[in-house]
């Protein structure tokens, strides 16, 4: 049970960066990164007499990692929220009067961006969100995805063009 | 350094001094620090990392009630489980026991009651019989 509680601590802060991402608030993503745990711990149970049997390293990361990024997927598309959340946000920014323009427009182009970064092929979201948001190296998050290293680059070089394409399109870059 | 390493190096968030140096003059690799700067969300604050602390205690918390939760379950299912079984043993030793129904054969004798006469209706009939055609009412009609 202790070891639980040290794999929660470990891997806490990237698990609950990528959530941040899918929910609208702070403590939506700490649900959801209790969430991602308790699936990681079920699905260690469930695999750990195989893993003991082939003695290999118990995926861990890689698992909640993974977990993580599907449950991000289906928070968003379950509550609608991908699209409205950033746009709420921006909402907040509006209300506040002493803000200066310039930080309304740099505002207005970060929503703009993440709301084309949750628009992505899912392939390009979850390496693009395992790379900017935890801070993966790629070859964690190849182990992750279970694609190869250079597939997650490729996958990371699309996604960025892409945003560039969305964000030029939308006006979001001056 | 060419724009897909400076890429890279952008998406780890330090640059080199090559691909800083890359950077100068290349247009195409700004714009990209630029869009992933704008996409990359804000660093997690004092507040956020206080209520992260609490998350292994409470997530601990959470699995022992899942186990505690589904260890009753299954002692709930072993239970009904073996009490099916036992109903279905009993049910057929209980068959199995019983005493062969005792069957009795009885012969009864039935009069047909007696049938009135019938008259056949198409009898008064005549050949020249007139019919009449009629029509379905039209839409309007009964109309005033």
């Amino acid at each position: 049970m202790a070891a639980f509680g040290q794999l929660v601590r470990r891997h806490q802060e990237a698990v609950y960066r990528v959530l941040r991402r899918y929910a609208p608030s702070a403590e939506d993503a700490r649900d959801l990164t209790q969430k991602a745990f308790l699936q990681a711990f079920e699905a260690a149970q469930r695999t750990a007499p195989k893993l003991e049997a082939s003695e290999e390293p118990v995926p861990f990361k890689a698992w909640v990692l993974r977990i993580a990024v599907n449950l991000g997927k289906n928070h968003a598309r379950d509550a609608g929220r991908w699209a409205w959340a950033p746009v709420d946000a921006l909402e907040r920014e509006r209300s506040a009067p002493n803000r200066a323009q310039e930080m309304l427009e740099r505002k207005e182009q970060e929503a703009l961006t993440r709301r084309a970064v949750l628009a992505l092929p899912p392939r390009q979201r979850e390496v693009f969100s395992l790379r900017i948001d935890a801070g993966l190296p790629f070859g964690e998050i190849a182990e992750a995805l279970e694609i190869s290293e250079g597939n997650a680059k490729a996958h990371f070089h699309h996604a960025v063009k892409r945003l560039k394409e969305e964000v030029a399109k939308l006006g979001g870059l001056s | 350094m060419t724009c897909e390493e400076t890429e890279l190096e952008l998406s780890g968030g330090a640059l080199s001094a090559e691909g800083r140096a890359h950077l100068d003059g290349c247009s195409s690799c700004r714009e990209t620090a630029r869009v992933l700067g704008l996409a990359a969300l804000p660093a997690v604050t004092d507040s956020e990392r206080l209520m992260l602390k609490s998350l292994a205690s409470t997530t601990q918390q959470a699995w022992r009630a899942r186990e505690h939760r589904s260890g009753s379950l299954r002692r709930a299912a072993s239970l009904a489980l073996a009490a099916g079984v036992g109903a279905l043993l009993a049910s057929a030793v209980a068959v199995k026991f019983q005493p062969a129904p005792e069957v009795r054969v009885e012969t009864i004798h039935v009069t047909p009651p007696e049938l009135p006469g019938i008259e056949f209706a198409d009898a008064n009939l005549s050949e020249d019989e007139v019919f009449f055609d009629v029509g379905w009412p039209s839409p309007t009609e009964g109309d005033l």
